[in-house]
């Protein structure tokens, strides 16, 4: 979800603070863009971004928090959160269409609630207006009306190789494959039932489909291969490839290079059990070769066992799809843009500003850590877009089962894990660190082929006097100088 | 001499060059598949016929016609017509019907009534 801007407007300075902290604390999308004291000043910061929520005080010296209401254009999808010790403006407020009407003093339970309504509802507005709800509203307008399911057609110029017709047409060739999470999405939602109708197997890098498939070299992953049938005499059980039974003067001829004997027949006195690769390349001889798989469309070359392997399915609308179909459900699907909550350096940057904030006014130390994967990369390569996806997620997940409740991590990048340890020093710190990134190389070590992650860890006790940019780009230059070192 | 001219389409004799067809309370417009449109204008008929040339083109067309984002566009019934041939699947399943002679549309007004009931 895309981050949510919001407006303090409140001319009490020490309410001020409270506001702004609450605000920084209470969700991770939430995004202050300042705060205004008059009624002239929110006017202007109104008009110049593009605001999500005003947290709205009623009372300003230059007018009331409904005169800047009637001032402002709000959009469809404005939250306001009024704030106010006046208990008889609450009416009022309602039909002004206020999300919520908080009378101070309130507590920071009913400061949260008030944040969640706001954000469900712009969830609700974002969501239903995004391109997947409009292009599957489509898709079940079409089916409903003509009565007909959403299929899959097989199609020699599609990305997947075959087509939804009644889908696949809102969107360009790039993002064809986006037909296949729309429709398991529908499905999960209940909007559709689906039925089983082939596999797919498309590259995890660009989902294409149309791919290229051969045998490789294990070791030097070359397709420059040779293959030789093995030979098994059976009188001797000699067994060797077929060039060591043939003579150079007659190639019709074989015999056996151990017991000299003729061999006859095929399956008298020899059988041919298997066949011998030999890499041209390093010379390697094998007999399990990789198969791989090119894809003629963005050069990746994968081996078959990290293809994206999707089931393709025909879809029949349920009631409540034919019923967002005619428009009288609000369609609204879930598991896109997961990453965006996970990978967000500027909340990190938020919390560590918080934490800044609290200690100069106490006595504790803080630290501030950075897990980098240096040879994620390597992995990501080999698992496409999608799996790096779920890796993430997974790590993520993972990590957070192990942190106590009051630290945080997140990711800054696609290989570096950001971390937060409240009121511990570096030493307490550290030892956390090293339980997870060990965590973490046992599951990867696991799950990906005895892959060897290598990790670098950077610490640093928080300093009330640094900014939060300071502290993020001392972590990250010493990931420099080991590499400079390295 | 072109081979068209050694044969007489009887079925569609007459109807060469006509655009806007009128069955019982139903209007249809017949486009070219090549042809610039404003697709607003669309949306004052109850169908398109799309008369096929090439498979781009009428890919094109269609696309256009229903990745519009007013829903009186896309949702409009589509009809493909050429005189002989067959249809690619995909391109099939795209539209509510094909035909090959334009003298007789009842089986198009008959298929419109029916989603336009269903809208």
């Amino acid at each position: 979800m895309k981050k949510i801007n919001c407006l303090i407007v409140e001319d009490d300075s020490a309410f001020q603070k409270v506001a702004s902290l609450m605000v920084e604390k209470a969700d991770r999308r939430l995004n202050p863009i300042g705060v205004a004291s008059t009624g002239k000043e929110a006017r202007e910061m109104f008009n110049r971004y593009e605001i999500d929520i005003i947290f709205l005080d009623l009372h300003m010296p230059d007018m009331t928090g409904f005169e800047l209401l009637d001032e402002i254009e709000l959009k469809e999808d404005t939250q306001v959160i009024l704030m106010t010790g006046d208990e008889d403006a609450a009416i009022k407020a309602f039909e002004y269409g206020v999300t919520d009407y908080l009378l101070k003093p309130f507590s920071g339970i009913r400061f949260r609630k008030a944040i969640s309504r706001a954000i469900e509802s712009i969830k609700k507005e974002t969501q239903s207006g995004s391109t997947e709800n409009i292009f599957l509203r489509k898709a079940l307008q079409l089916s409903h009306t003509r009565n007909k399911e959403i299929t899959p057609i097989p199609s020699r110029s599609s990305k997947l190789g075959y087509t939804y017709p009644l889908l696949s047409i809102n969107l360009d060739y790039e993002n064809e494959h986006t037909a296949l999470d729309i429709l398991e999405s529908a499905d999960r939602e209940g909007l559709v039932t689906g039925e089983f109708v082939d596999y797919i197997y498309s590259c995890n890098n660009c989902y294409n489909s149309l791919l290229h498939f051969r045998e490789s070299c294990p070791k030097c992953q070359s397709t420059y291969l040779e293959i030789e049938e093995l030979v098994h005499h059976f009188p001797c059980a000699y067994v060797g490839p077929v060039s060591d039974f043939t003579k150079e003067d007659s190639n019709e001829i074989m015999e056996c290079p151990k017991c000299k004997r003729i061999l006859k027949h095929i399956g008298v006195n020899f059988d041919k059990p298997s066949v011998m690769y030999s890499c041209k390349k390093c010379d390697h001889e094998f007999q399990d070769p990789h198969i791989k798989a090119k894809c003629h469309d963005c050069g990746a070359d994968t081996r078959v066992e990290r293809l994206v392997k999707r089931q393709l399915k025909k879809y029949k609308l349920t009631k409540l799809g034919r019923d967002a179909a005619a428009g009288k459900y609000s369609i609204n699907l879930k598991g896109f843009d997961e990453l965006n909550d996970i990978i967000n350096k500027d909340y990190f940057l938020r919390l560590l500003k918080n934490e800044i904030g609290r200690k100069k006014v106490a006595n504790f130390d803080s630290t501030v850590a950075a897990l980098q994967f240096a040879n994620l990369i390597d992995l990501y390569q080999g698992i496409g877009e999608r799996g790096q996806k779920e890796l993430i997620i997974e790590l993520f997940e993972l990590v957070n089962q192990e942190l106590q409740s009051s630290d945080a991590v997140i990711f800054g990048d696609r290989i570096t894990m950001l971390f937060l340890f409240t009121e511990q020093e570096v030493e307490d710190a550290q030892k956390m660190l090293n339980s997870i990134s060990e965590r973490i190389i046992e599951l990867i070590k696991d799950n990906f082929d005895g892959f060897e992650l290598t990790t670098e860890e950077a610490l640093m006790l928080i300093e009330e006097q640094k900014t939060p940019s300071f502290h993020l780009k001392q972590l990250m230059n010493s990931f420099e100088q080991v590499q400079q070192n390295g | 001499m072109a081979i068209d001219d050694f044969f007489v389409d009887e079925d569609n004799e007459g109807l060469e060059d006509k655009r806007i067809f009128e069955i019982g309370d139903m209007k249809f417009i017949r486009i070219k598949d090549q042809e610039p449109l404003t697709f607003d204008s669309l949306k004052n008929f109850d169908g398109v016929i799309i008369e096929y040339t090439r498979y781009t083109f009428t890919l094109e067309m269609i696309k256009n016609i229903r990745s519009h984002n007013e829903e009186q566009v896309y949702l409009l019934p589509l009809f493909l017509y050429k005189s002989y041939g067959e249809y690619s699947d995909a391109l099939s399943e795209m539209v509510d019907g094909t035909l090959e002679r334009l003298n007789d549309l009842n089986s198009i007004a008959e298929t419109t009534s029916i989603i336009k009931s269903r809208i």
